[in-house]
């Protein structure tokens, strides 16, 4: 068995390293580094566990419990909350903590500090700026390429907390689902399932954690499991055995009764068996996209060689003039939706200054009515108050700003200049508009190898859309300060309209993908955590904290004091981080829409070019056929894989 | 109910005093926004007095997440098994519980008007009776009982107090019964009076972002108990500790809280085990209901949360004074304030609470005049 999945790892590495070489002889070097780092993760071949589940279910005291520890100063526990990052635990000769921030810098930090980092208590709202904590010791229950993964519980009163988990899943290979013996399942822990379901999870291990409880009987963990299967059926996530667990009892080192060798021992069984296959899923997946690209281009060449040089030549003219006529065109578009996109901005901060103004006179006033004695109701009632007014007076400009940016948008959409395939003939074609025109003629007919590349690219992109939704996420949830969702949380859907465009504007953990011809939709958390949703729909959300033992003269300034605090705070965060925010992402939109349809015109004109050269030197097209019949092969093998 | 009666009269003086505000919000409303909603605040406020003043019977309804041992800590009050547990989303509908000779139900069903009676032998029947009816594995559509009412000789329900069990809030249901239990809980609270809100603890010190927003939207204008279940896991200190973190992420200081085990509660009172009992803080639970339940403390209690409304409402409307023409509000004022004067005489001589106060203060207010 071993010695198969290393020989198949080794065919897998070469299969790439096949794919990397073409891509190299083609000149691509974008595709060329991309396919390296893919390798290069891959052949370290690290597998990630990720504890995850509602908060309080015992999810650091799992981990201390299965990384052999007696003490908590990995995973710190606390009776509130605790876990606010992601901590990765790795096998290593030596003991060390390296802290990931999210500005690109690291810390190496001791074992003993790492509470200080990853806790809610100590590292209030992450104000740190950690993005994961990665910790190396002689973890004796942890395989050499087992990464074990803490996350912060679903559902807590940090919002934030529920982003990063989130964006997260997708690169869990594999999952530990808890949950704890007199609460199964409830709504929110259904939707976290879902979330599972939807990022592709390839394995849920279900655990009930806390049945050594002496106040909970059999009864009522037979009900309890009753209730979880029917649950986790209705998710459809598949669940062979329910584990009865004690973390507790496994961390204070009584292995037997805590369930844990159970568990442990089918979790190391289903890691020999299927851990290469899911990595090898994953690796086919990734680089199987990448292929696609370059099989693309290699298609327009191929079919180019069989056209004599006057076509070649007119083709090439038409494509230069082409090109000119749509620069023209879409630096127009660009400019209509740039003016739209600033116009929204510079509206929505306006707005934004005068709902602030707004804000602090109504609950000024609402304070000042206040006679004393109305003191302690209206300490009861503030919260809610601010919120509603915080609300009331946000609505109107953010619901301005969601209708203009989508309508630029869609618009945009609509008539931005697309390189497709087109007509039963197989030509490639530039839709702008209405209107259609053919850059090339009969380009795929026989050609086959560009259908493939497209079958399989659409196949991968489920993968690509994991690791660029995670990527957002962090970024999203990096912003994140402010707790809980209002009703503005709708706003954010509107981002889910924005298709794939959107996706790179999150920045570099989409090079990868940001070349493929395929337009992806975000999923819909995203949306929720996504870069408008999460500033306002957190806007809402303001416990006003005072100190309530003290005479209500005391109390009513302390509520005034605090409030426009609070108002204070709301409105810097709206306009420092969120107004350049979407300011930035107005120009990141058209890069996207420009650089997709410069890179499908050079990809053209590269391949024509080639073509014509060949022609000039006489050169046959062995090579290229050679290259294209290669890389067939390797797409079709990947094909295969999959 | 007579005319003469201090609960009469009281409830005259609420009605003066939402007429007053009315006249406010309606007069100054459109042009001043937020005294309009100052107003609406306060007329609420008067409103749940009144409700709880007129209620022949109090509904004092637990309310909280799915699976928080609302149930259980029913039965330790009853001291006997009548409210249907399950260990997952279970009460699919409220069920009323009030005071009887003999077991019995009555179950009223969505859009009819014919009940299901049912006389039942046993506490046990009755339990049965509440499990094929109101819960989710009952036999029962969910969602087609709409109330159920069950009748029994329980000590604690004898004054008259009627205490309601809730479907929880949050229960995983999938596909067409999603929030099904959450509607049926929503839809019923405006016949309660007061709710206990019931938070479950093992041990840790956290509230669920549910469980915040749920009291938020829906429990901060009618809820003064928070109800902690699981208490046999939480030391002294770490109550202490559970209470702050509430009050902290809330920003609501005035809840009381039970710390309470029903489990605990429950054994001991089969067992008659009287440490366990006090243990199990059962008994300061029970002390509180009865506490709310009383009529003629009832009474004293709104006539001071009345007083201390009518106070702020003067000092509110002396100080405020944009816009409107001072004569006009003054006058509009005036003939109110001298009506909740004389209601206020009334509930006196009739023997309810003699409080100084509501003359001084609003003989002051009237001797002020328009300034």
């Amino acid at each position: 068995m071993q010695l198969t999945q290393h020989s198949r790892k080794l065919q897998l590495l070469a299969w790439a390293e096949g794919i990397k070489t073409i891509a190299e002889r083609r000149g691509d070097q974008a595709a060329a580094r991309a396919i390296a780092a893919e390798i290069q993760d891959f052949s370290s071949g690290r597998f990630m566990l990720a504890v995850v589940g509602k908060v309080k279910r015992g999810k650091s005291t799992f981990c201390n419990a299965f990384l052999g520890r007696r003490d908590d100063l990995l995973a710190p526990i606390n009776k509130q909350p605790a876990t606010s990052v992601i901590s990765k635990f790795v096998h290593g000769e030596s003991e060390s903590c390296l802290v990931h921030f999210r500005d690109g810098r690291c810390e190496t930090v001791d074992h003993r500090q790492i509470k200080d980092f990853v806790t809610e208590e100590a590292n209030k709202e992450n104000c740190k700026g950690v993005d994961c904590v990665e910790i190396v010791g002689r973890f004796e229950g942890l395989e050499k390429d087992l990464t074990l993964v803490d996350t912060p519980g679903a559902g807590s009163l940090h919002q934030h907390h529920d982003a990063l988990l989130l964006g997260f899943l997708p690169q869990a290979d594999a999952v530990i689902f808890l949950v704890t013996a007199h609460q199964p399942i409830a709504a929110d822990e259904l939707e976290l399932l879902h979330q599972l379901k939807a990022a592709d999870t390839k394995k849920v291990f279900f655990a009930i954690n806390k049945t050594d409880d002496p106040h909970t009987d059999e009864d009522e963990i037979a009900e309890g499991i009753e209730h979880n299967r029917k649950m986790l059926g209705a998710v459809g996530i598949a669940v062979d055995k329910i584990y009865r667990i004690s973390a507790l009892k496994a961390m204070r080192g009584e292995a037997e009764g805590s369930g844990f060798n159970e568990l442990f021992g089918d979790v190391s069984r289903f890691l020999t068996e299927n851990k290469l296959r899911i990595l090898q899923a994953n690796f086919t997946g990734r680089v199987s996209q990448l292929a696609a690209g370059l099989a693309n281009s290699l298609a327009v060449e191929l079919e180019s060689g069989a056209k004599s040089t006057d076509e070649l030549n007119s083709e090439m003219a038409g494509l230069k003039h082409q090109r000119d006529k749509l620069t023209a065109n879409r630096a127009g578009l660009e400019r209509t939706f740039e003016r739209q996109w600033t116009g929204a901005v510079e509206r929505f901060e306006t707005g934004v200054s005068d709902a602030e103004d707004g804000v602090k006179s109504k609950i000024t006033r609402k304070i000042a009515d206040t006679g004393v004695l109305g003191v302690n109701a209206l300490a009861r009632e503030l919260p809610t108050h601010l919120n509603r007014v915080l609300e009331s007076e946000l609505a109107d400009v953010s619901s301005g700003f969601e209708r203009t940016a989508r309508e630029a948008m869609e618009k945009l959409r609509l008539e931005y200049p697309q390189v497709t395939l087109g007509g039963v003939r197989g030509e490639i074609v530039v839709r702008s508009g209405n209107e259609t025109t053919t850059l090339l003629k009969g380009t795929i007919a026989g050609a086959g190898t560009m259908a493939a590349g497209y079958g399989l690219a659409a196949a991968a992109s489920s993968t690509a859309v994991s690791i660029a939704t995670a990527n957002a996420a962090a970024i999203a949830a990096a912003h994140t300060t402010v707790a809980a969702a209002g009703p503005l949380a709708a706003l954010g859907n509107f981002i889910g309209g924005l298709g794939g465009a959107v996706l790179s504007w999150f920045g570099t953990g989409t090079a990868t993908v940001a070349t493929t011809p395929v337009l992806m939709a975000t999923p819909a958390w995203v949306a929720i955590a996504g870069p408008i949703g999460w500033t306002l729909a957190g806007v809402g959300a303001l416990a006003i904290p005072f100190a309530y033992r003290t005479s209500k003269l005391k109390l009513k300034e302390q509520l005034e004091e605090s409030s426009q605090e609070h108002i204070k705070t709301v409105f810097r965060r709206l306009k420092s981080e969120q107004v350049p925010a979407l300011a930035k992402m107005g120009s990141r939109i058209v890069e996207e829409f420009q650089s997709r349809l410069e890179n499908d015109l050079s990809q053209i004109e590269r391949a024509l070019q080639a073509a014509l050269t060949r022609k000039r030197t006489n050169t046959g097209t062995v090579e290229i056929e050679g290259m294209a019949a290669e890389l067939n092969r390797l797409v079709l093998q990947g094909a295969a894989w999959k | 109910m007579s005319a003469s009666t201090p609960t009469a009269h009281l409830a005259k003086v609420i009605d003066c005093l939402q007429l007053l505000l009315h006249q406010h919000a309606r007069v100054r409303g459109p042009a001043h926004p937020e005294l309009a909603s100052a107003a609406q605040e306060a007329i609420q406020q008067l409103h749940w007095a009144k409700r709880r003043l007129l209620a022949e019977q109090l509904v004092v309804a637990f309310v909280g997440l799915t699976n928080t041992g609302k149930s259980t800590l029913l039965n330790a009050l009853f001291g006997e098994t009548i409210a249907p547990k399950w260990n997952g989303p279970c009460s699919s509908a409220p069920v009323e519980f009030r005071h009887g000779p003999v077991y019995r139900a009555t179950a009223s069903y969505r859009n009819r008007v014919k009940r299901m009676h049912q006389q039942c032998g046993s506490a046990a029947e009755l339990c049965e009776t509440i499990k094929a009816n109101a819960t989710e594995n009952g036999n029962a559509a969910v969602g087609m009982v709409d109330r159920l009412v069950a009748e029994l000789p329980a000590q604690v329900l004898a004054s008259g107090l009627v205490i309601a069990d809730t479907p929880g809030f949050g229960a995983a249901q999938p596909g067409a019964d999603a929030g099904k239990h959450q509607q049926s809980l929503v839809s019923y609270l405006p016949r309660v009076h007061q709710v206990f809100w019931v938070v479950r603890t093992s041990g840790e010190i956290s509230l669920s972002r549910e469980e915040a927003d749920f009291y938020r939207q829906r429990l901060s204008d009618c809820c003064d108990d928070l109800v902690v279940t699981g208490a046999e896991h939480l030391e002294a200190e770490h109550r202490d500790q559970f209470a702050r973190f509430c009050r902290d992420n809330l920003g609501v200081h005035f809840l009381r809280f039970h710390f309470v085990s029903g489990k605990q509660g429950y054994a001991a009172k089969r067992n008659g085990d009287t440490d366990l009992l006090n243990r199990s803080g059962l008994p300061a639970l029970e002390a509180r209901l009865t506490e709310v339940a009383d009529t003629s403390t009832r009474l004293t209690r709104l006539a001071d949360e009345v007083l201390n409304l009518t106070a702020d409402f003067g000092a509110w409307l002396s100080q405020s004074d944009a816009g409107l023409a001072r004569e006009q509000r003054w006058n509009c004022a005036k003939v109110e304030w001298l009506n909740v004067l004389h209601c206020a005489g009334k509930f006196e001589a009739s023997g309810g609470v003699p409080f100084l106060g509501w003359r001084d203060n609003i003989g002051s207010t009237l001797q002020g005049g328009p300034r």
